[in-house]
């Protein structure tokens, strides 16, 4: 018990009583609590919840109410493929540093000084509650429900105490914007949609078995999906089960997705992979290779091959009757198909063939090797090629990810064993219920992107112009400004956004957002621009019940948390936190459905129970949740190769296209490329109907950049967080550097040595950080893990008139600029300059 | 448990992907402080560029990754340059531990060892390294950084049974230096572009996490 008052005794010493920021340098952050004297030891399950796209159980041991140690899942012989155990990767196993950490919140804080400046005034729960109730009543009255928006924020994949609380009080207050699209996916997302299947919808990595030829675009599991049992562990299988394959890996970095396991690494420029998969394609065309093995698969699955596929389209559509396909006629143009295209013939004699000679100038890859990979594609009994996300997060990722997406379908070879469509492999799951965030009556949805441009003129957004989407009609405008923002788990209020310092100069100023509520554990550079602070309890001071998230691997599993310490602190759960306020709004009944939260989580449970595929779990659901939670985890493997498009190249069952089939010509990409408004002095901003490589501002080929700024910066996956989840963990910025990758070439050029401090700059800001000269990125490419928290040096002005970021935050030189389509994030397209600090 | 027993690790370059995992769990079990670090994750690697007239490039890159702790080697240098025998090899089990209260932190182990196994605590002013996770041998577990690995890279039994288990492995790599030096009870399976262990052609990539 001394410890526990100890810790409670730190919390009223710590960062809230003093009308200062946090402190977050490591040497503080340093402090692990001392060993408790009583020995008797305790263990629980809990879950570490952050958007990697596993929720692995971990094992978290405590004696006296602190936290001794953390282990992972060992309760199974670990056959793979059988029962392998889901084992945490270095982040879950660095959760009691992460728990004790000295920035956690601890108390609800109002701000005192401007905006972001991150000075911060204990207040009680009360206060706390109440002020949100009535901000939230005289913001609806004052400016309408469209002016209350629930940020995007993905720091804690709760079942039950989610940021789902918030939705409820938010729609019990009248509703609030939504938001469409997300940060990793959006490019793909509607790349793939428009195409005809979703981004994940590729075949399973069980499916490589019958493969000889992988290919992966940006395609990178292995420091994505770090868990034991996650997509990096499947992939090492399938690789090691294959001995017929072969494995081309094409990426700017020489990945851990490689290191050994790739036959050939091909480095290729940044934002340039349409290029290559156009050279591959011609290759593959003016070779006759396509009229002779694959043109009737084309002609019966696909359309906008060629001019007679579109003519036959229309005739087709006239006959339908359909007004649903009738309304596409008008854009349906024959003359701008993807042969012609990819010939340079018809339409496009004028930008000329797109020829491997030609390729090889853009995205780096020689014309030899291009060529070599195009015969490897036609020669394979069985290409399976996957695009990766880093594709999708550029200024023109939607048509990017539309080129690659076209190799597998150019092969004919799409819907039998060992190919896949070129999305991302499909992934096993179990079910679990979760807390409903109840309905909205809102019905308005702005792209998750665009939120900060809406605080300042939501009111004049419309679909043509911003992508708005469920407005009265293209013209409608939005008609609210954002005058408040729940940013809960959410770290893109600043951080994980792009233009960092555009960003903070647009919340700053309260007079145009009214109200900025942040729910987090800790003082990240979002919660620092909050108005009220709301602590919340960490995983490890939970009751929960959770699933495998989205992207965790072929394996399924639900784990039953049981908190392993009390709340720490002043911490209440997301759900006792928003029954306060609901309270305070008069709406307690509506909120709690006069459940608790034992009560909740064992109705969730029962829900749970009754999901078909959990049928198989492994040990059977036991009839309690009390029960659940002693066993931990469950879990089931499905062992059954799945291969992408089956239900619609073997099963006969209609895409979810206008034409019902792969569309090569996208029409619904056809009518917004008409239809939508696009900014000329913004390089790419367009939309064509079949995919073409795009030229953008501060891409490889962008002259107007490239004497300023001529490298090119691409975000990574670091190992060391996910996204900016665990940054403020001491031993894990130790094992995993933050240092921005260079070719040595460049830094012999620059007279830059192995870990010199520099600073890394462009129109949009300054961030100052060691340099990893390393052979295992391309020439003319700086690469930095992405995630690291912003922190403005106030006292300097870098090279680009800011303030120095000597958190060296990626996001302090990317650009805000909505992609064509999705209005999604072009985190990947930047273009630099870097000398030492 | 004879006087023969051997402890030792397995570790297989092929599947490590350098994520850390071993090195935090080890950390988590005696809460060490940053800058001690009885597992360390090894990155190395090398190749040439060269860019071709037209600006596309020409490589031979390579990495791969090495996961080490102590090897409790069958003839620790770390032992025989300890003044005081604070540092000293088990009979029972080949572990190699310090006895804390002989030993004066002078540093000889650690400057002795050619794997950087010894760790000096710098508040504390003593050595401290791997010690095999003896306690959790003694309840028939693993190591941590065994039980942890993500992508089943390391095992840990007596050597015997590594033996019976992988063979002699393919003799070590990069950036591990020679045998000859220590005789370190470790078997290593080579990553495919694995250097030999004197004279590779690479570069020790990630000096500042190590």
């Amino acid at each position: 018990m001394e410890r526990r008052s100890f810790l409670k005794a730190s919390a009223a010493l710590g960062c809230a009583a003093t009308i200062t920021g946090c402190k977050t340098s490591s040497d503080d952050a340093n402090v692990v609590p001392p060993k408790p004297p009583v020995v008797e030891e305790v263990q629980t399950w809990s879950a570490c919840l952050v958007n990697c796209g596993s929720n692995c159980p971990v094992k978290v041991f405590s004696s006296d109410g602190v936290i001794t140690r953390v282990e992972t899942d060992h309760e199974t012989t670990d056959e793979y493929g059988v029962n392998h155990q889901i084992r945490a990767c270095a982040r879950g196993r660095s959760l009691k540093q992460r728990t004790y950490a000295p920035d956690r919140l601890k108390t609800p804080m109002k701000r005192v000084g401007k905006r972001g400046e991150g000075k911060f005034v204990p207040i009680s729960w009360d206060e706390a509650a109440s002020t949100i109730a009535s901000e939230l009543q005289r913001i609806a009255s004052e400016y309408g429900n469209k002016s209350i928006l629930k940020h995007y924020g993905t720091g804690a994949y709760y079942g039950f105490s989610s940021s789902a609380c918030f939705n409820r009080i938010l729609n019990l207050n009248g509703g609030f914007l939504n938001i469409y699209g997300n940060y990793s996916w959006a490019q793909q997302n509607e790349a793939a949609a428009a195409t005809g299947f979703s981004s994940t919808s590729g075949s399973n990595l069980l499916a490589l078995k019958d493969s000889d030829l992988f290919i992966g675009l940006g395609y990178n599991p292995s420091e994505m999906r770090q868990s034991g049992s996650g997509e990096g562990y499947d992939f090492l299988n399938a690789l090691q089960s294959n001995n017929n394959l072969e494995v081309i890996m094409i990426d700017p970095r020489y990945t851990d997705s490689m290191v050994g396991k790739e036959d050939q690494w091909l480095a290729i420029r940044p934002g340039t992979d349409a290029a290559f998969a156009e050279a591959v394609a011609y290759e593959m065309i003016s070779s006759g290779w396509v009229d002779k093995h694959s043109k009737a698969f084309l002609d019966k699955f696909c359309v906008g091959y060629d001019k007679a596929s579109l003519e036959q389209l229309i005739t087709d559509f006239k006959a339908s009757g359909d007004d649903s396909k009738l309304q596409y006629i008008p854009y349906i143009k024959p003359e701008d198909n993807y042969k012609d295209y990819i010939l340079g013939e018809g339409k496009f004699v004028d930008k000329g063939a797109r020829t491997p000679q030609w390729a090889a100038k853009v995205c780096g890859i020689p014309e030899a090797k291009i060529k070599a990979i195009a015969a490897k594609i036609m020669n394979a009994r069985a290409p399976f090629i996957v695009t990766g996300a880093g594709v999708n997060r550029h200024a023109n990722g939607e048509q990017a990810m539309r080129a690659c997406y076209m190799l597998s379908f150019l092969t004919g070879k799409v819907g039998q064993p060992g190919v896949s469509n070129g999305a991302l492999p499909q992934q096993g799951s179990l079910s679990r219920s979760g807390l409903s965030g109840l309905a909205n009556p809102v019905k308005e949805q702005i792209s998750f992107f665009t939120w900060a441009e809406a605080i300042e003129r939501g009111h004049e957004m419309t679909a043509r112009n911003d992508g708005v989407r469920k407005t009265e009609d293209l013209d409608t405008p939005l008609g609210a400004d954002v005058k408040a923002i729940f940013a809960i788990n959410s770290n893109a209020l600043i951080n994980q956004h792009s233009d960092c310092n555009g960003t903070a100069k647009i919340l700053e100023d309260d007079n145009k957002c009214e109200l900025i509520v942040v729910c987090d554990c800790w003082m990240t550079p979002s919660a620092k621009f909050a108005d009220i602070l709301l602590p919340d309890t960490s995983w490890l001071e939970s009751n929960d019940l959770v699933n495998d998230s989205y992207a965790s691997g072929i394996m399924g599993y639900l784990v039953a948390m049981k908190a392993g310490i009390e709340p720490l602190w002043e911490c209440k759960s997301m759900y006792d936190m928003c029954a306060l306020i609901a309270e305070k709004m008069g709406k307690l009944g509506e909120y709690t459905e006069g459940k608790d939260e034992a009560a909740w989580l064992e109705e969730l449970y029962q829900k749970t129970r009754t999901y078909s595929n959990n049928a198989n779990a492994e040990p059977a659901l036991p009839a309690t949740y009390a029960e659940a939670q002693d066993i931990g985890v469950f879990r089931a493997f499905n062992g059954t190769a799945k291969l992408a498009l089956d239900s619609y190249i073997n099963g006969g069952k209609a895409l979810g296209t206008p034409s019902g089939k792969v569309e090569i010509y996208s029409l619904s990409m056809a009518l917004k490329g008409t239809e939508w408004n696009f900014n000329d002095k913004v390089k790419g901003d367009y939309i064509t109907a079949i995919p073409q490589y795009q030229q953008t501002w501060e891409g490889y080929e962008d002259e107007d950049t490239k004497e300023d700024y001529p490298l090119q910066l691409v975000g990574f996956h670091t190992k060391g967080r996910t996204h900016s989840s665990y940054h403020n963990v001491p031993w894990l910025r130790e094992a995993v550097e933050d240092a921005v990758w260079m070719n040595p070439i460049d830094a012999q050029a620059r007279g830059l040595t192995q870990g010199v401090k520099v600073q890394v700059w462009n129109d949009r800001g300054t961030i100052e950080l060691p340099v990893r000269v390393t052979p295992r990125v391309a020439p003319g490419v700086a690469a930095l893990g992405q995630g690291a928290w912003y922190q403005p040096d106030t006292n300097r002005t870098g090279p680009s008139g800011h303030i120095v970021d000597v958190g060296g935050c990626i996001n302090t030189l990317t650009r805000y600029q909505p992609s064509p389509l999705a209005k999604g994030n072009p985190q990947h397209t930047n273009r630099v300059q870097i000398a030492k600090a | 448990m004879t006087e023969q027993t051997q402890y030792g690790f397995y570790v297989d370059t092929s599947k490590c992907t350098g994520c850390k995992a071993c090195h935090v769990s080890c950390k988590d079990r005696k809460d060490l402080p940053v800058g001690v670090n009885w597992r360390r994750v090894y990155e190395y690697g090398g190749g040439q560029w060269a860019t071709n007239a037209d600006g596309s490039f020409e490589q031979n890159v390579y990495s791969y990754y090495a996961s080490i702790g102590c090897n409790h080697c069958s003839e620790p240098v770390c032992v025989k340059a300890c003044p005081t025998g604070a540092m000293h090899k088990r009979r029972e089990d080949g572990l190699v531990h310090v006895t804390t209260e002989l030993c004066i932190g002078c540093n000889s182990c650690a400057k002795a060892c050619p794997y950087d196994a010894p760790q000096l605590d710098p508040d504390r002013k003593v050595m401290t390294k791997c010690d095999g996770c003896f306690e959790r041998l003694a309840e028939g577990k693993n190591p941590s950084c065994v039980d942890s690995c993500p992508l089943r890279a390391i095992d840990f039994d007596t050597m015997e049974n590594l033996i019976a288990k992988y063979g002699d492995g393919d003799g070590h790599i990069a950036p591990l230096p020679p045998e000859s030096i220590t005789s370190p009870n470790l078997i290593i399976k080579a990553n495919k572009h694995g250097q030999p262990a004197a004279g590779g052609q690479g570069e020790i990539l990630n000096f500042a996490e190590v």
